[in-house]
C-alpha cells in the first residue's frame, strides 16, 4: 500500500458481499486500512462496470469477477484486466507495474 | 474439487469471450480503447461512509473487483 500512496494512487476494493461479511473478512485478514466498498445488495456498480458474473451455472453467479480497473486522475478508465478465473490473481508487483506503465500515475 | 474446476472453466469461457481483444496473446493488462469516463458510483464502506468516484479526482485509482469467494 505505501507504494500506491507514493504514486498518489488510491486502491478501492469493490465486492458484492454484504457489509457484515466484508467487515468480518477484513478483520480476519487484517486489511481494515483499505477502502472496501460493498456493492450490496443491488450490485449496481458491478453491472455498470460489467464486472459481475452473469452465468447462472456459476457458483459465484451474481458475485464479482476478479477484475482490475486503472483510472487516471480525471476518472477516465485507462486500463483493465479481467481475470479468466477468480482463482487467478495479480501479484501486488504486477499491479504496481501496470499502474506505472499505464501512465495514469 | 472437480466441480470447482469445471465451474472455473465455465467462468473462464464467459470472461474470455467478454474481453477478447486484438492483443489477447499478451494476456497482460489491456489498454482500454477508447478511454472512457468511469461510471459514477456511491457505495458504503466498512464504516458506513459513502465512497464516491469523485472523491478520488486528482488521484490515480485502482478499482479491484473481488468477493470473499
Amino acid at each position: 500500500m505505501p507504494q500506491f500512496e507514493a504514486m498518489n494512487a488510491q486502491v478501492v476494493g469493490v465486492s458484492a458481499d454484504a457489509p457484515g461479511t466484508l467487515g468480518a473478512f477484513a478483520k480476519e485478514n487484517n486489511i481494515s486500512k483499505q477502502v472496501l466498498a460493498a456493492d450490496w445488495p443491488r450490485r449496481e456498480m458491478l453491472q455498470k462496470y460489467d464486472a459481475m458474473v452473469t452465468d447462472e451455472k456459476s457458483p459465484i453467479y451474481r458475485y464479482a469477477k476478479r477484475a482490475y480497473f486503472i483510472l487516471d486522475k480525471n476518472g477516465t478508465v485507462k486500463y483493465i484486466k479481467v481475470m479468466d478465473s477468480p482463482l487467478n490473481i495479480l501479484s501486488a508487483e504486477e499491479v504496481i507495474k501496470a499502474v506505472k506503465e499505464s501512465g495514469a500515475a | 474439487m472437480r466441480s470447482v474446476v469445471a465451474a472455473a472453466a465455465v467462468v473462464a469461457l464467459v470472461v474470455t469471450a467478454a474481453v477478447a481483444a486484438p492483443d489477447f496473446a499478451a494476456l497482460k493488462v489491456q489498454p482500454y480503447e477508447p478511454p472512457k469516463a468511469a461510471p459514477e458510483f456511491a457505495l458504503p464502506d466498512l464504516d458506513g461512509k459513502t465512497v464516491r468516484l469523485e472523491d478520488f479526482r486528482g488521484k490515480t485509482l485502482l478499482l479491484f473487483f473481488w468477493a470473499t469467494w
